[in-house]
């Protein structure tokens, strides 16, 4: 399947615009927010700025919307947009968002209600904008779309997953076009929380090539959307080879860059490092070297990595982003620096923007146990 | 290798019709409907609701009620299925639904943080460990796809629509869907807020009916390829057949007053299975007991099916147990295909003149070889599912 158009919502801006320049420009650092927990220091976060919400013809609609609505309404709108079709038929349009934590600002915002008011006394429209469809709900009235709409949340591979669900949808004749992608929100409970639960550097660096246990985050919030088909356009960034996730990963052929969705909200990023080791190693010895039982953990030998959490902040959801970064790169055929360049492990990375030959790019995302998530995807 | 049908192997449900399938036969039988004051958690509201009493302690999910009603009937459908385990070379995936269970719903966690800014991460290590779908795959080890369906109260439909496409897709062997959902106080007062709640036993479909009560529980179908079945030895005669999925594009509460959403979903689902209207031998309506929602539905069917289709609703026996429900009323639909009756739509006495057809209103023999469950969801999402019990291909097993 096709990339026709992406809409991304990040700290640093909206529209893929945005993501081209903060990815031209390089590392910004984080949000200061003032938060009421860690006793007047400030929570380093890429947030988004409610004037980056602010859009009165879309939004119009979506007043009473709670904030990760208005996030991937946006986004949805911009991907369309970016992408020059018109659906026809929008009975043939099928949308899937994937979230790991959903609307949560507007759950607390119930329990406010719950808790100040009593059970009897609560906010119906609040309620209503805490379910986690309410997102993708918005997102097919705000956009007309009457195909089949689905919220999928998890925390690891949610994205993965609804890539695979939308080419099924696709090659099974269900939809024309599928409208895919991710949002999450972060707000201050969530602040708090990740505070507890996450190492977070005070100097606002997420070093993604550090591959450690816990690594360095900074939570980031958006979303990033994508309006795929089975079509080839002129105007397309790449094409999808293959989604995969499991324990028995193909081994493909040698990536133009290997790009890896270190740095995103894991607890735990030893297993890029494995990789990248299996890797080199695997350049240079026999396959039959290769300890036994982890085999599957290696990727494409003599590879250039890179890592863009840095540009949208630490997200369970990150993959999307990641993708639209590497589809920006073969659309652009341009090599982004990785912003934050860290490196104690001494391995090969994309350490400067330059115009490039891209024709296949890889994005890898392990969870804490080790289980990886490939998107292959070609020029 | 793309197929066009899944075997539905085993099933397992439990809600306050029964922890079982037998008991929750029984229930039917007596058209019983059990109702009881909350007494999971403390409110302030005196709406009845269907608790499940007695969930049986299993090896995951101790601590979250979600986890360990969804544990109970994905054992039971295993069990079912002829399985005591997962075959070790089996590609199992696992994709359920829920709509409680994936919010950090924990009113003592977040009025904790509220007072003092700080409060234990216990809550939140629950909720991370929590996610439905990939505790189960852990618990039963399967490492195939997993997947958590959050489409509000079609959570549980879809996500058995969702592993239906992965195994005709050739991505898993063996799938375990359907949905679970916890009773719980945010639901409760939200739906409570939307004026929706009603202080009776509901009753679906019925003239008189004032809105629904909340459930609890699960429902799972074990779905596998028939290579798989073959492989191990194992024959049934029950299929899911077709899914469709439409959206309202509409309204975040509301149905489309038209029913147009809901049409398009049961018309992709007959296509899908390559049936008519005609063929269907009942549906398992959505049927909540709201009036908005029986007066649409019921025009929709009276409008696909014809005035003498046999429908029901079964959430007169289990409440409405949101994410669970497509779960629970899949299953039901299967055990219903297996014994060839309906049980009465529990709760209805009076026709709905604003409703062009009425339900069951007394246990029913069904005839035919097909059911179809319907279920619309916040946000404007319509899904059906088709299944069927063919006589050719009931050899055995749990037939």
């Amino acid at each position: 399947m096709n990339i026709h158009g992406i809409g991304t919502i990040f700290a640093r801006g909206r529209g893929i615009v945005a993501l081209r320049d903060a990815l031209g420009q390089g590392w910004a650092a984080p949000h200061q927010m003032e938060v009421p927990f860690l006793d007047g220091r400030p929570f380093l976060e890429y947030h988004v700025s409610d004037d980056i919400l602010t859009d009165r013809d879309i939004l119009k609609k979506l007043r009473r919307a709670d904030r990760l609505s208005k996030m991937s309404v946006l986004a949805a709108h911009d991907a369309i947009k970016d992408s020059c079709i018109e659906f026809s038929d929008p009975s043939r349009v099928g949308i899937i968002l994937s979230t790991a934590f959903g609307p949560h600002e507007t759950t607390f915002q119930f329990q406010d209600d719950i808790l100040e008011y009593g059970d009897a006394s609560s906010s119906p429209t609040v309620f209503s904008h805490s379910v986690h469809n309410a997102a993708s709900s918005y997102m097919a009235i705000a956009l007309g779309v009457r195909g089949p709409t689905l919220t999928l949340t998890q925390f690891d591979f949610s994205f993965h997953e609804a890539l695979v669900l939308a080419e099924i949808w696709l090659d099974d004749d269900i939809c024309d076009y599928v409208v895919v992608g991710n949002a999450d929100e972060c707000c201050t409970v969530m602040e708090y929380i990740c505070s507890q639960k996450l190492a977070l550097p005070r100097d606002g660096r997420i070093t993604p090539f550090s591959f450690a246990s816990p690594p360095a985050n900074i939570p980031g919030e958006g979303a990033a959307i994508f309006v795929l088909s089975n079509e080839s356009h002129q105007s397309d960034y790449c094409r999808i080879s293959s989604v995969n996730v499991g324990d028995s990963i193909p081994v493909i052929d040698t990536p133009d860059i290997h790009l890896l969705d270190a740095g995103e909200m894991s607890m735990d990023d030893t297993s890029y490092l494995s990789m990248t080791e299996l890797q080199l190693s695997a350049a240079t010895e026999s396959p039959d070297n290769t300890p036994a039982g982890i085999t599957d953990l290696r990727g494409p030998s003599a590879t250039l990595f890179a890592a863009y959490s840095p540009i949208y902040g630490s997200m369970m959801i990150g993959s999307a982003f990641s993708l639209a970064t590497a589809a920006i790169m073969l659309k652009d055929q341009t090599a982004f620096a990785s912003p934050i360049l860290d490196n104690p492990h001494k391995i090969a990375i994309v350490e400067e923007t330059k115009p490039a030959n891209l024709n296949k790019l890889l994005c890898s995302k392990f969870d804490c146990s080790g289980k990886r998530a490939d998107i292959i995807v070609s020029r | 290798m793309r197929r066009n049908t899944a075997l539905i192997s085993g099933v397992g449900v439990i809600s306050a019709a029964g922890v079982t399938v037998d008991e929750t036969l029984e229930c039917f039988a007596g058209a019983r409907q059990n109702t009881c004051p909350v007494s999971v958690f403390e409110t302030s509201l005196d709406r009845p609701v269907f608790e499940v009493h007695h969930i049986p302690k299993d090896r995951v999910g101790e601590q979250m009620r979600t986890l360990r009603l969804a544990t109970h009937a994905t054992r039971a459908a295993l069990t079912d299925a002829g399985l005591d385990s997962i075959p070790p070379a089996s590609r199992v995936g696992v994709c359920l639904g829920t709509s409680v269970a994936c919010q950090l719903n924990d009113i003592d966690f977040y009025g904790a943080y509220r007072e003092t800014r700080s409060s234990p991460m216990g809550s939140v290590d629950r909720y991370l460990k929590g996610n439905v779908a990939q505790a189960i795959a852990a618990d039963i080890g399967a490492t195939g796809p997993s997947l958590t369906v959050a489409n509000a109260c079609s959570s549980g439909t879809d996500a058995i629509g969702v592993a239906f496409s992965w195994l005709k897709a050739g991505i898993c062997d063996v799938a375990i869907a359907g949905g679970a959902d916890e009773l719980s106080r945010i639901p409760l007062c939200g739906f409570n807020a939307l004026s929706i709640l009603s202080a009776e036993p509901c009753k679906p479909f019925d003239r008189d009916r004032t809105g629904l009560n909340l459930g609890e529980g699960a429902g799972i179908l074990l779905l596998e390829t028939a290579e798989h079945a073959k492989a191990r030895g194992f024959t049934t005669s029950t299929q899911l057949v077709g899914y469709g999925l439409a959206s309202d594009a509409y309204h975040l509460t509301a149905p489309r007053p038209d029913g147009s959403g809901l049409k398009a979903a049961i018309n992709k689902a007959l296509a899908q299975a390559n049936i008519r209207p005609g063929d269907v031998a009942f549906v398992n309506a959505h049927g909540t007991a709201t009036p908005d929602n029986d007066r649409v539905e019921g025009g929709v069917l009276a409008d696909v099916f014809g005035k003498d289709l046999k429908f029901l609703s079964t959430k007169g026996y289990t409440g409405h147990t949101l994410g669970a429900a497509g779960g629970l009323e899949a299953a039901f639909i299967v055990v219903s295909l297996r014994q060839g009756w309906i049980p009465a739509n529990a709760g209805f006495t009076r026709r709905d003149e604003e409703i062009p057809i009425s339900p069951v209103d007394s246990q029913t023999a069904i005839d035919g070889e097909y059911g179809v469950s319907t279920s619309l969801a916040f946000g404007g999402n319509n899904s059906a599912l088709v299944m069927r019990r063919s006589t050719e291909l009931a050899t055995g097993g749990q037939s």
